[in-house]
Parts: C-alpha cells; sequence; structure tokens
C-alpha cells in the first residue's frame, strides 16, 4: 500500500487513482502530499496543536468525501485552504457553543489547557520557536497568513491570491512588511545577540 | 554580463528585498536582483540585516516540528473513514429533555398564579355556583382584572378597594351566592360577619393583600382578629 502510495507524487495521478477505485491508496497520497500544508494553516488558525491534529483529520476526511466530485476549478491546494479555514472557524464556533454549556470549564480552564503542552510537544518546540511564535502572533493576520505561506507553505503568490482572494500586489506588500517586521524582532532579540558573537567568534 | 537594462530601479528593488534576503524569489530575478543591490550599498546593508535575522529562522525545524505532529495522519483518516460518524452535537443532547421540563414548570405555574384584582368596593365574597361564567366576561360581575404583576394597580381610583389573592377567584356583587365550589372575595363592608371573616382570610395567606382601606377599617378588622 505504501509503495503505490509512494507513486502517486501528483495531484493529477492522486484523482486519477481516487476515480479508478483505489481510494485507499489515493486518499493515503493524498495525505501525506498535503498534511504539512493543512496542519500549518490549521494550527495558525486554531493556536493548539491537538484542535490543529483534529482540524486537519476533518479537512481530510472532508476533502476525501468530496474528492471524486472535485472539477478543478481551482488548484487541490486552493481547495484544501479553503476546506481548512472553514472547518477551523467551524471548530472555534462549536467550541464557543460547548465552552458556554459546559460547567468548570471556563475560559479561565481553556486557557490553561492551552498553555500546557505534551512532553512531546515541549521537546520539539525549542525556546527560539517559542518566542518566534509570539513575533508572528503580533503581526496582523493578513501579514502574517501571507508570510506563512509563502515563506514556510512556499505557495506562489497568484495561488495565495486565490486562496486569500487578495491581489498579488497587495500580498508582495504584506510579505514585504512581515518580513521586515519580523527582522526587526529577531535583531532585538537575545538570540540574535547570541548568533552575532558565536559568528564573530568563529571569524 | 550584466547591462544597465538588466538593473532594476530602486523603487522596484526595494519591494523585492524581503523576497530576495529570505529566498523565496524566483531564480530569474534574484540574479537581477544580485547585480542592481551593487548599485545601492544601502539596500545591500539591509539585505544583509534581514538574512542576518532569519539565519535564526530554522525551516527545516519547523517543517520537521509538522511532520512530528502529522507523523500518524493518513491512518487516523483512513480509520475515520470506516468508521460510523457521532453526530457533532452530541454534546447538546441534555437540552430537548432540559427545554421540556422549564416549558413544564412554566405551564404549572402559569396554571396556579394568577393574581386578581378587584376594582369594585361593592364586591361581595361566594363560592360560584357550578356553571357560572367567569367574573371577567360577565357583565353582571363587578369590574375584575386579572394579572400576575402586583405594581399594577390603579393609583388614581382613590375609593377603589383593591384584593390581590395568589388563588384564582371568582367574584359577584349576590350577597345570596353561598359558598359551592371556589372561594370568593367581599369588599363591601356593610355586614360584621363578612368583615371578620375577610380579615381571617388576609391572615391566613402569606400573598395576600388588603389595600384602600382606611387606618379606622384596619384597626376595626386588627381588633376583630384578636378578639
Amino acid at each position: 500500500m505504501s509503495t503505490i502510495a509512494l507513486i502517486l507524487d501528483s495531484d493529477a495521478q492522486i484523482l486519477e487513482a481516487y476515480r479508478s477505485g483505489a481510494t485507499e491508496q489515493a486518499a493515503t497520497a493524498f495525505v501525506r502530499r498535503n498534511q504539512r500544508f493543512v496542519y500549518s494553516i490549521a494550527m495558525r488558525q486554531l493556536n493548539h496543536t491537538e484542535d490543529a491534529r483534529d482540524a486537519s483529520q476533518e479537512v481530510f476526511m472532508r476533502a476525501l468525501k468530496g474528492l471524486e466530485g472535485f472539477k478543478g476549478e481551482s488548484t487541490l491546494q486552493t481547495w484544501l485552504y479553503r476546506i481548512t479555514i472553514n472547518v477551523c472557524n467551524n471548530m472555534r464556533r462549536k467550541k464557543k457553543i460547548v465552552s458556554w454549556f459546559s460547567i468548570g470549564e471556563g475560559p479561565e480552564e481553556r486557557d490553561v489547557a492551552h498553555q500546557q503542552m505534551s512532553p512531546a510537544e515541549a521537546s520539539v518546540q525549542s525556546d527560539f520557536e517559542k518566542f518566534f511564535a509570539t513575533i508572528l502572533a503580533k503581526l496582523p493576520e493578513k501579514q502574517r497568513e501571507t508570510f506563512a505561506l509563502r515563506y514556510y507553505d512556499e505557495v506562489s503568490y497568484e495561488e495565495i491570491s486565490t486562496m486569500v482572494g487578495t491581489s498579488v500586489g497587495a500580498l508582495k506588500a504584506n510579505y514585504h512588511w512581515a518580513v521586515k517586521k519580523i527582522a526587526a524582532h529577531l535583531r532585538e532579540s537575545e538570540y540574535y545577540e547570541s548568533w552575532r558573537e558565536a559568528t564573530a567568534n568563529e571569524h | 554580463m550584466n547591462t544597465n537594462l538588466n538593473l532594476i530601479p530602486r523603487s522596484e528593488l526595494e519591494q523585492l528585498l524581503s523576497e530576495y534576503a529570505t529566498g523565496t524569489l524566483d531564480k530569474g530575478l534574484r540574479a537581477r536582483v544580485e547585480a542592481s543591490l551593487d548599485q545601492y550599498p544601502d539596500l545591500r546593508s539591509e539585505v544583509d540585516a534581514i538574512r542576518g535575522a532569519f539565519t535564526l529562522v530554522n525551516k527545516q525545524n519547523y517543517n520537521a516540528a509538522i511532520d512530528y505532529e502529522t507523523r500518524n495522519l493518513s491512518v487516523h483518516v483512513i480509520n475515520a473513514l470506516h468508521r460510523p460518524r457521532r453526530s457533532p452535537l452530541r454534546h447538546l443532547a441534555w437540552l430537548a429533555p432540559a427545554a421540556a421540563a422549564v416549558v413544564l414548570v412554566f405551564a404549572t405555574i402559569g396554571n396556579q398564579t394568577d393574581a386578581i384584582e378587584i376594582v369594585d368596593r361593592n364586591a361581595t365574597t361566594a363560592d360560584v355556583p357550578s356553571g357560572m361564567p367567569a367574573a371577567t366576561s360577565s357583565p353582571t360581575l363587578p369590574t375584575v382584572a386579572q394579572t400576575t404583576d402586583t405594581e399594577a394597580e390603579d393609583d388614581t381610583a382613590a375609593e377603589v378597594r383593591v384584593v390581590k389573592r395568589t388563588n384564582r377567584k371568582q367574584v359577584s356583587n349576590s350577597l345570596e351566592l353561598q359558598i359551592a365550589r371556589e372561594e370568593m372575595i367581599v369588599t363591601d363592608l356593610v355586614s360584621d360577619q363578612i368583615v371578620n371573616r375577610m380579615a381571617i382570610e388576609s391572615t391566613e395567606e402569606v400573598n395576600a393583600s388588603v389595600t384602600g382601606i382606611t387606618d379606622a377599617e384596619i384597626d376595626v378588622l386588627l381588633a376583630d382578629v384578636s378578639i
């Protein structure tokens, strides 16, 4: 199964395999190909690892149910982006309703839970990454999303424009300002000083 | 060899600096930016500053962390697809019986707590014989107002005596009507017997009140009760 999944390395091949009946293999390839992209969006939207995992699973389940009817009017990535945003919005709404009805699970308890990390999470996320996450959180949402899609997910401006409905020019400006602000924050940090000292010692 | 035609004007170059410094610019433009930067040392130092700061940002670590978090996602998705789904509203399943209970409680209270205002000082109290029409709809009966709001008294009618009760009452101005089915309210203070009875009733029920009576009349009532 995994061998077949590895062979399906393009959207077109995955769609073809899915429509020809190799649904499980195509689904596996589809998830593996897009899981990093979907999870990183969910993580930015929900800011919680477990919620992001649940959201990613929901996104792929919805996508796979609709994959056979996918018309290709947009790319699979754009389609997945829209599903992910919808799922995350729904999840946030449901959480608000459930927490409102739940006794003993007020916003305070939820905030504490958000701050707690599993040992695995703690080992993966270094101090710098936490610091960097706070820098990203300070950016306006459009700048943050544009930066993440362009820098981490390496999506083209044209594709991002289709996803978020903003012009390419505006996206370029968003990216430019996001990078300048991030760089400014980084230069003011102790991490940058340490890095400069280490670099100077090397020379 | 770069020619001047390939060089990018400063204003355009400034917009491309961030992409160039973070390595997201496509190859064709990258070479042109590189060549153009030689003309603008200040922009070159800006690029170096951004690059230096972004050296700290490790894209590989970021991707490795995501890969770790999503390592079993495809298995979970395939398993979930084969599993029957539970309703997303299952957390709210208790709402239907709770709502039914609330409706039931309000319906019950609504039937038991109708208050009555009697706005005729000559109204008499007696039980209504079976088959008698409702007080509010009978033209032969004194004016009766039903309300659950005890503040809704008519302050302008100084002579009006208002009796509020928590139990459902029927009213008649005929002294000949006898106790048959329901209790009646008397506001005609002519007969001592009737006054006594009214005073006793007023002490028996916590929610009952008699207003619009003069102080002298109240003294009489209280004196009768103490006796």
